[in-house]
């Protein structure tokens, strides 16, 4: 596992300093460290990998469950401790693993089947599930229900892979019990900064704790994160500035925090605390930005509240000339003309609007210029 | 009236004691008072033999009666000895007199199904009180044990005494010692002389006519129906008036008593109505004290404080079932007179059974459940809320006070109540006070009076014990309260506050006779549960105890991390959890029940309630915890309810709070919490919801139960069974049909519809149509259908109803109340991911963060001794149970046993952050967002926090069109008639400020009472044309027009033309 960060001309690595399997039957902790980085790339690195780390590693549970037996989830078993209910919740809690040399690639939301078919007495624990062979229990003892006397217990389970962000909730469309499973692997994950290297602390030390439930250890955890960085960048990554798009340097240059994460080339000027400043000013100012559409598109993914701005950006034409803040004689003259929003202004060419009453070729002007400065628009001279 | 060692009572005890008085004492009692009915004429006489009365045994179990929609009763039988004298037969038959309804083991009463309680009534004892009225003079109040019933001893400035009956007639008081048949030379001079005009009336009096008329006016003013006509004979009057006031001025013994106490008689208890000589003794004293202090500034005040707990009385379930025995057996002695009379001229030979046509006591009691106000459906949220409300008292109901009279000092507390009423438990609102509830230590007995366990303090170990101290009491004793004790302060003064003569003083040990025994022992159960309670302002304290009684019990409960220790015994009395009934051995354990083998081999079967309705929606669910094989000791806990974990009441959940501000979203106690208690079902609850339906029969015919439904959507039948009922274990959602029911339709109605017409027409036969009235889904009913059940209603009626059961499991969710145990209560505002939650510095992120603006105002430190020791709980896998009131140890006790367990968590986990001795109990925390660490340390610990029945799911509502109200044409009022939300004046104001009279317009028009602009409205909006305006007023105009019609006031609208002067009318 290695990650190039951008600019820095020395390579970081992530380094597993501490890892303890069995701190736990189902707590998995491993701490990785990551270093020499530069002045705030650690910020940047542990709040994207935590965050990452919790809410987009997948996980694999149990999501449907079909008793035999059970008529709805309230009702008991004869010879069965635990009503069906309490027997949900316990298979919920069930973790699941991929078993060693299988493969379970992220994003594979195959569906797996497995059962249960116990007799008791006794308890039946995880170990008593009869898993596909790609896949198994992470900690064997983890009880689902007490049997009594020769009671049979046979359970169906349908397991699917999933990520928290998804989870389903629709009753309908399941085989038996509907169990809302939860799909978070990493228990906990926590990041220290912590300075290292000469006096000038140039550099930083990244230190990321991660606790897992198993189902994946934290490494596999801390790579698929990693992952769905990656591919979360790329799939934003800008499109390379093409000549046509030529304006639009001007405002990427303005506006460079909002893609600095994506590692383009304009990415390390504005360092972390004036990226967030930023985009808290920017997006207080956006309705007075011109922004165009084609750059804007690329943005809407990233989470940033970026729709609101495309919506103004498209009905800008349907803004009031009032938001030219023209002298008020203008205004007043283009208004008695029926000339209300910008698309009416549009519609008109410089000959027509020099037609109206009271309206010089000074106005004219005043007008066009503003158009330009504000909304990057032209009006043509003549038809 | 001593015990060596003091267990803390049975807190169902107030109800079961006294039902069980009821069952062995009254019964027998009552009937005992039934007298001999002797015809002389026929020489026949009816006798109950009380001795030999019988409860029979209930047909079923409480259970199996809330199964059955049943009551839960017993026949009461008595035998009765009808005796024929001149043939010298007698003949003995045992008759039933009705069903009696019985207590649970829980302390309710299943009628039909639905358990209640009786709350117990707190009434004023019958007796004389002594009050200073407002004019500054004193006044003499006579209480009978009837309440309604007074008399009141009144003197003015000159000294002149009168009596006040009712509050209402003002009569000398010679007078009415005259009518009550003393002789005019009996009555003291003094008396006399202190009378209004005493010359007129005594001359009023010698003419004979006058004084009958005046005897007869006095007659009609004494309170209550009186069957018997006053005659125009002075001395046939004068004695109606005694037997009338001898009937009417029932003393009872406590009121004989408290009258002979106060002043000075001594009349047998047997002489138990008011005497002419009570009159004047209660006259003497009350001039007496009129003369020794006149004015409230004379002197100490001695008038009595009726407030106080020893001139009151509980009346509880045993006194109020006695009374309605009573006059159930009056109405028998009636009905037996009537029967024997009637036997007489019918010459039939008589029997007692057929001398009872009706069931009296079946009636009665009926009636009884039904309607009296102490009565109550039962709060069933939760374990705490159905024992908190059989604990509650009363001081309303039939002869006790209203809500909107009750005055503040009767509401406020009083010194007599420590130890016996809580001085914080009461309902908030119209009912503060007024409501309150006994002390957790408390017991009533079986006079009615309150009594306090205290601890009498000797030399001598062996000579302590707790001793139960009535009300009133112990205002002699000197009672250490136990706010210090003087451990390791030998040097010093061992001195502490001492309850004495209503006062706190301050006074050695030495001195001390008794003491307190639990620092709680002035709090009623809901109010003990709260730790550190010693910290929090009474009004806090008070929301604290009663949101407790609101929190829902939830899918997979957990102990309080800290308690007060009280938790087990409230859960183990309130009847929820399974107890072992003897020892023995488990032979058998599941879901279902529980066998026990005693050591003589007798099976005991435990049935476990499995996914239950409460009164309030809960769902009541046992699981065991007992295993195959283990021995068990009678008491032992066999099986949790639900709330309750290991016998322990748990109400809530320990969760992770920080008390920080977070982008606002806890502003005005709002709560951000983490998706975690979401997704892995913290605060999930179950509810379940009951939809009935009944099966009629009318004049058309029956009602049929069917799946074949015309014109319904197949879809919305997809669940219905081969009968029309829903299938167990579906999943329903809003108007699916759950049965499907067809009602015939009217006659007349089918005739004139067209098809009707056309069938009789064409085959000359009545089309037999049905209506569809089938039982729908109602909004937000989305659920699992866990039970439908028959129920056959008893009795000619013939109808019977079918009820269907939803469950639903509710997480969480934007608008829920959530609350601590210290009134710290607020509404769910956003869940946040959890890697957006703020996290700890060991990247544990919070579950719950809460705002620290909802701490200094309200003053409820407890909930942050609370959340921080739950921390240090929690890493060190400990659970505390502090008895509140800490601090009699030593100062600041809580802040240092906090302190030093957060301490030994540091030095446990390794954590240094868990105690920073420069900000102890905060720590820093980080933004998940951003990952940096915010401004300032934050408080962070793990509070039980609870989730309240008030939850959005039920509250949630809007409308679009609905149904109209009938005379105003407005739309209805309320949820649960799809209503709308009213514009009321001040709303309106707020549109013309804004000057939004368009929108203004619309809605005091077409949106509400404007009949045809609306109709047109939807038109429009279909056709997508323009809103048309509406041009005639809208309906509430013609309302009051007719209105105006109705006072003979007749207004018209008339257009005079300016040319012709014609009139143009047009009708409104």
């Amino acid at each position: 596992m290695e990650k190039k960060t951008g600019l820095i001309q020395f390579l970081s690595e992530w380094k597993c300093v501490d890892d303890q399997p069995d701190h736990n039957r189902r707590l998995h902790y491993s701490r990785f460290a990551l270093s020499p980085l530069l002045v705030d790339q650690a910020m940047t690195i542990g709040v994207a990998i935590r965050r990452a780390l919790l809410s987009e590693v997948e996980g694999i549970s149990i999501i449907s469950a079909n008793i035999v037996g059970a008529v709805h989830e309230y009702s008991t078993l004869d010879g069965v401790r635990e009503s069906v209910d309490e027997i949900l919740l316990n298979l919920k809690q069930i973790v699941i693993k991929g078993a060693k040399g299988a493969s379970i690639t992220p994003l594979d939301h195959k569906e797996y089947r497995a059962s249960i078919f116990a007799q008791g007495p006794g308890v039946v624990t995880a170990e008593h599930i009869k898993f596909p062979s790609s896949i198994l229990a992470v900690d064997p003892d983890q009880s689902i229900a007490t049997l009594l006397n020769e009671t049979q217990l046979c359970i169906e389970l349908f397991i699917r892979q999933g990520i928290a962000k998804q989870l389903t909730r629709t009753k309908k469309n399941h085989q038996g019990f509907f169990i809302d499973a939860n799909f978070t692997p990493v228990q906990k994950a926590n990041f220290s900064i912590h300075s290292v290297g000469d006096p000038k602390g140039l550099q930083q030390l990244l230190l990321l704790e991660i606790w897992t439930n198993k189902t994946l250890t934290p490494a596999e955890a801390l790579y698929q994160a990693h992952a769905s960085l990656l591919n979360l960048f790329h799939q934003i990554s800008p499109p390379l500035l093409h000549k046509e798009l030529s304006p639009s340097k001007n405002i990427l240059n303005q506006n460079s925090d909002s893609n600095s994460l994506g590692g383009s080339s304009f990415g390390r000027v504005v360092s972390l605390e004036t990226r967030r400043d930023s985009t808290q000013t920017n997006n207080s100012s956006i309705p007075k930005e011109i922004q165009p559409s084609v750059r804007l598109k690329s943005y809407t993914d990233t989470n940033l509240s970026i729709d609101k701005q495309m919506n103004d950006s498209v009905n800008k034409e349907n803004l009031s000339i009032d938001e030219l803040e023209l002298s008020p004689r203008i205004s007043n003259c283009l208004k008695k003309a029926n000339i209300n929003t910008i698309a009416d202004l549009l519609n008109y060419t410089q000959e027509d609007l020099l037609k109206i009453k009271n309206f010089g070729r000074k106005s004219v002007e005043q007008v066009s210029l503003v158009l330009r400065k504000r909304f990057n628009m032209e009006l043509l001279p003549t038809k | 009236m001593e015990m060596n060692m003091f267990i803390l009572p049975d807190f169902l005890q107030i109800q079961i004691e006294s039902f069980r008085r009821f069952l062995h004492n009254c019964i027998f009692e009552e009937l005992s008072k039934f007298p001999i009915i002797y015809d002389s004429n026929q020489g026949i006489e009816f006798k109950l033999i009380p001795e030999k009365y019988l409860l029979t045994e209930p047909l079923f179990t409480e259970r199996e009666a809330v199964y059955k929609f049943t009551t839960y009763s017993s026949d009461l039988y008595v035998p009765i000895q009808l005796t024929l004298t001149k043939e010298k037969k007698s003949r003995i038959q045992t008759v039933c007199l009705g069903s009696l309804p019985l207590m649970t083991p829980q302390g309710t009463f299943v009628i039909n199904g639905v358990s209640w309680t009786i709350v117990n009534q707190i009434l004023r004892n019958p007796g004389i009180y002594y009050v200073l009225n407002r004019n500054g003079m004193y006044t003499a109040t006579i209480l009978c044990l009837d309440v309604d019933k007074r008399l009141r001893l009144e003197i003015d400035k000159k000294g002149r005494l009168s009596v006040r009956i009712n509050n209402r007639h003002k009569i000398p008081l010679v007078f009415l010692l005259i009518a009550l048949g003393l002789d005019i030379n009996d009555i003291p001079d003094w008396l006399q002389s202190r009378t209004k005009k005493l010359e007129d009336l005594l001359s009023g009096l010698k003419n004979e006519g006058e004084r009958t008329l005046e005897l007869i006016a006095l007659y009609k003013q004494l309170p209550g129906p009186k069957k018997v006509k006053p005659k125009a004979n002075p001395l046939i009057i004068s004695e109606q008036i005694q037997q009338w006031c001898a009937q009417v001025y029932k003393l009872g013994t406590s009121g004989r008593l408290n009258l002979n106490r106060r002043l000075n008689l001594n009349f047998s208890k047997s002489n138990d109505s008011l005497l002419p000589q009570d009159l004047i003794a209660a006259a003497e004293l009350l001039v007496k004290m009129s003369l020794l202090h006149p004015g409230p500034k004379g002197g100490k005040d001695s008038s009595d404080d009726i407030d106080h707990l020893k001139n009151k009385h509980v009346i509880s379930v045993a006194e109020m079932l006695r009374k309605q025995l009573s006059l159930c057996l009056i109405d028998l002695q009636i009905q037996v007179r009537r029967a024997i009379r009637r036997g007489i001229s019918s010459k039939r030979i008589l029997s007692p059974r057929s001398m009872m046509i009706s069931r009296p006591l079946t009636q009665m009691f009926n009636q009884f459940f039904g309607s009296h106000e102490l009565i109550q459906f039962l709060d069933q949220t939760n374990p705490l809320a159905e024992m908190a409300h059989k604990r509650k008292l009363s001081l309303l109901g039939p002869g006790g006070l209203t809500r909107r009279t009750a005055s503040f000092r009767t509401r406020d507390i009083h010194p007599s109540h420590y130890g016996r009423i809580c001085t914080i438990e009461t309902s908030e609102g119209m009912n503060a006070g007024v409501i309150p509830s006994l002390s957790i230590c408390a017991r009533v007995d079986s006079e009615g009076v309150i009594e306090n366990p205290l601890h009498k303090i000797g030399g001598n170990i062996k000579e302590q014990y707790t001793v139960y101290v009535r009300a009133g009491r112990d205002e002699r004793l000197k009672i250490g309260t136990n706010n210090c004790l003087a451990i390791g302060q030998k040097g010093q003064e061992r001195s502490t506050s001492t309850q004495y003569q209503q006062e706190f003083v301050s006074m050695s040990w030495d001195q001390i006779n008794l003491r307190s025994i639990l620092p709680i022992q002035y709090f009623a159960i809901g109010a003990s549960l709260i730790p550190f309670l010693e910290h929090n302002d009474a009004t806090r304290t008070l929301m604290g105890s009663s949101m407790q009684r609101q929190a829902v019990p939830l899918v997979k409960p957990e102990k309080s991390i800290v308690g007060t220790g009280i938790e087990a015994h409230i859960s183990l009395d309130s009847g929820t959890v399974l107890i072992s009934l003897k020892d023995g051995k488990i032979k058998y354990v599941d879901g279902k029940q529980i066998v026990l083998v005693d050591k003589d081999n007798v099976q005991q079967k435990f049935n476990l309630i499995t996914y239950e309705r409460s009164n309030n929606g809960t769902c009541i669910h046992q699981r065991p915890t007992v295993k195959i094989g283990f021995s068990v000791r009678k008491g032992q806990l066999l099986a949790d309810g639900s709330a309750t974990v290991g016998g322990e009441l748990a109400l809530g959940k320990n969760v992770l709070v920080a008390y920080m501000p977070w982008e606002g979203y806890n502003f005005e106690d709002a709560v951000l919490i983490s998706d975690r208690l979401v997704n892995e079902d913290i605060y999930t609850s179950i509810h379940i919801q009951r939809y009935e339906i009944s099966v009629q029969e009318n004049i058309e015919g029956f009602d049929i139960i069917t799946r074949e439904i015309p014109h319904v959507d197949k879809y919305l039948l997809r669940h219905l069974d081969y009968r029309g009922i829903i299938k167990i274990g579906a999943w329903v959602e809003p108007g699916d049909v759950l049965v499907g029911k067809l009602a015939p339709l009217e006659a007349p109605h089918l005739l004139r519809s067209p098809e009707g017409k056309l069938l009789q027409a064409i085959f000359g036969v009545q089309a037999i149509t049905t209506r569809e009235s089938c039982l729908k889904l109602p909004a937000g009913g989305t659920g699992r259908v866990i039970d439908v059940r028959w129920i056959e209603q008893q009795g000619p009626s013939g109808v019977s109803s079918l009820h269907v059961y939803i469950l639903q499991k509710r997480k969480i969710q934007v608008g829920d109340k959530v609350a601590g145990r210290h009134g710290n209560k607020g509404v769910v505002s956003r869940i946040l991911p959890r890697e957006d939650m703020p996290y700890m510095q060991d990247g544990t992120p919070i579950d719950m963060v809460l705002s620290p603006l909802g701490v200094p105002s309200r003053m409820n430190v407890g909930q942050l001794f609370e959340c921080l020791l739950g921390l240090a709980g929690s890493y060190l896998n400990n659970h505390y149970r502090i008895m509140p009131f800490d601090e009699r140890f030593e100062r600041e006790a809580s802040r240092k046993l906090v302190f030093s367990e957060l301490y030994k968590a540091r030095k446990f986990t390794g954590y240094p952050w868990l105690f920073e001795p420069n900000s102890p109990g905060k720590s820093s925390l980080f933004d998940g967002r951003t990952g940096e660490i915010f401004e300032q340390s934050i408080t962070v610990g793990k509070a039980y926090m609870m989730k309240l029945i008030h939850m959005v799911d039920e509250k949630i509502h809007a409308r679009s069109s609905g149904p109209y109200a009938l005379v105003t044409q407005q739309p209805l009022r309320g949820r649960s008639n799809k209503g709308g939300q009213r514009v009321g004046e001040m709303e309106v104001w707020a549109f013309e400020g804004f000057g939004a009279a368009y929108m203004l317009q619309e809605i005091l028009t077409i949106k509400s009472d404007h009949v045809k602009g609306r109709s047109q409205v939807r038109g429009a909006i279909v056709a997508k044309e323009s809103i048309p305006k509406p041009i005639d007023p809208p309906d509430c105009f013609r309302l009051l027009i007719r209105e105006l019609r109705c006072l003979g006031i007749e207004i018209k609208h008339t257009i005079i033309s300016e040319k012709n002067f014609f009139l143009d009318q047009k009708p409104i």
